[in-house]
């Protein structure tokens, strides 16, 4: 399992679409505060823990135990190490930079035009009153209502009273300036630039069961570049490229063609499997099957344009079958191809 | 008018076609009969028409059977779509797919996943012809009436464009040199 983080506007509904997709996949939910907490507890003080949450210029200053490394350095190298090993939702905290290429991270955001997210706030802002209604006549009261997450994040930065007088507007804008700040402080970057998401989620148009179904397609298609991935040697894996595939020749075009009719999921060419090796390990013969087919694990060769290559890609595949035993590879021969196109000629 | 193809040889007779129908029939009965869930068959058009007929008349168990229908259909993609659905309900069923004839198991295939969404108990496979060689992907074939090679065959509702179904046997489309 992958591990997920979320980038959010303000008012598009990142909070509660963390917690559904927490809730449906078991994942644990971890936010900014807790995020400090689990990975900086080893080495910042209780202060430093409060100055961490309030300000991101903090984390530039050095630990107490290592002056050559700060907050944000360790922080990065103890998320990458705790991302090989497991599976969690991080919101927020500029998580997508923090795992940036990371091969087991997805990148996730969701957005909604300004107008929405400003109705959103506004509703969630007559919750927040109702909720400091209560806390004025019970101090004890605290609540986990998934839509004030974002309004008592900004408790840290400005009066409960201001949160609840401002304009929906003006409070939109408080809630996003402050993400941006975090995220353009610590990484020179902005959210609003695109290419660091696999996936944006616009919650005006998609409901968040909608969001929770394409995220888990997203987690699909990442699993099975896991299990290629795993499959014989790992260092050798490909992992899909995002390139169209490039084929060879015309009857692998018109297999790809057969196989989309029959909506089979396929994989081109997605796995090299290293056969032979000569004396200094470098690898002298591979076999690369043409066509991966996820549902079945499934590998076919097809061996329809020269006949003279069938004796040679059988000698290959008799070998990976002895050296990746659980690996199962099918060679498609002429006349098999031919039989699939003469049913729809 | 196409040929009467006078000169290809005849791979399974009538006869041959009758007895290994009616040890389907057994076999499928006694493998069925101790289940107490309702036994669906369900054929795919045109070809199994007459291994249906045959077949369920074979099996001496209550039974309902349907039809379905796939087609590729003229569009940007060209895919392959169901155009004529079952009408029974196969929810929480025994559902026993009949084919023809199991080459590549692609159709196959497509016909199960359809099936899978009605939510059957289980489903099996049963074709008269599969070429085991050929097939591409797993599929549950547990019943098999004969075994055959790359040949291409007609008859018995086998067709070549459209003709020879109505065959009572099989015949190599090719002929015997």
């Amino acid at each position: 399992m992958p591990i997920l983080t979320i980038s959010r506007e303000a008012g598009s509904f990142g909070d509660e679409f963390a917690e559904r997709l927490s809730n449906k996949s078991g994942y644990t939910l971890i936010d900014f505060d807790q995020m400090i907490e689990i990975f900086l507890k080893p080495i910042a003080s209780e202060h430093e823990k409060q100055m961490l949450e309030v300000s991101a210029k903090y984390f530039f200053e050095p630990i107490t135990t290592d002056q050559q490394m700060n907050f944000k350095a360790y922080l990065e190298g103890s998320i990458h190490d705790w991302a090989k090993n497991n599976n969690a939702i991080l919101l927020g905290c500029g998580a997508n930079y923090l795992l940036k290429d990371h091969p087991r991270a997805i990148h996730l955001r969701t957005v909604s035009p300004l107008e929405i997210r400003e109705q959103r706030i506004e509703i969630s802002q007559e919750q927040y009153r109702n909720y400091l209604q209560y806390k004025e006549k019970n101090k004890e009261f605290s609540t986990s209502i998934d839509s004030l997450h974002e309004l008592k994040f900004m408790e840290k930065f400005i009066p409960a009273a201001q949160i609840a007088d401002l304009t929906p507007g003006d409070l939109t804008q408080r809630i996003d300036r402050q993400y941006r700040r975090f995220v353009s402080t610590l990484f020179q970057a902005d959210d609003n630039q695109f290419d660091s998401f696999h996936l944006i989620l616009n919650t005006d148009k998609l409901s968040l069961d909608a969001c929770l179904s394409v995220v888990n397609s997203l987690v699909e298609d990442y699993e099975i570049n896991r299990h290629l991935a795993r499959q014989g040697d790992s260092e050798q894996a490909i992992l899909q490229s995002t390139n169209l595939p490039e084929f060879k020749n015309e009857s692998e075009k018109e297999f790809a063609r057969l196989l989309n009719l029959y909506q089979v999921e396929w994989r081109y060419e997605p796995k090299f499997f290293p056969v032979e090796w000569d004396e200094e390990n470098r690898v002298t013969m591979a076999f690369s099957p043409d066509f991966y087919l996820p549902k079945f694990d499934l590998y076919l060769e097809l061996t329809t344009m020269d006949q003279r290559y069938v004796s040679a890609k059988r000698k290959k595949l008799k070998k990976l079958e002895e050296i990746y035993p659980g690996v199962n590879v099918k060679i498609i021969y002429r006349r098999d191809f031919l039989s699939l196109i003469q049913r729809f000629e | 008018m196409l040929e009467n193809l006078e000169n290809n040889e005849i791979l399974f007779t009538e006869q041959q076609i009758a007895k290994r129908i009616i040890e389907l029939g057994q076999q499928i009965t006694q493998d069925y009969q101790d289940s107490k869930r309702p036994f669906s068959v369900i054929a795919m058009l045109k070809g199994s028409t007459y291994f249906l007929a045959d077949l369920t008349r074979a099996i001496k168990l209550p039974l309902k059977f349907d039809f379905m229908a796939i087609s590729q259909v003229k569009s940007a993609t060209n895919i392959v779509q169901v155009t004529r659905d079952i009408e029974i309900d196969i929810t929480g069923n025994d559902v026993l797919v009949v084919e023809e004839i199991v080459r590549s198991g692609l159709t196959t295939h497509f016909m199960f996943e359809h099936l899978e969404k009605f939510n059957p108990a289980s489903i099996t496979l049963v074709a008269m012809f599969a070429n085991p060689d050929q097939l591409m992907i797993n599929l549950p074939l547990k019943y098999i009436g004969f075994e055959i090679d790359y040949t291409r065959l007609v008859g018995y509702g086998l067709d070549y464009k459209e003709q020879y179904r109505n065959l009572g046997y099989i015949k190599k489309l090719d002929a015997t040199d």
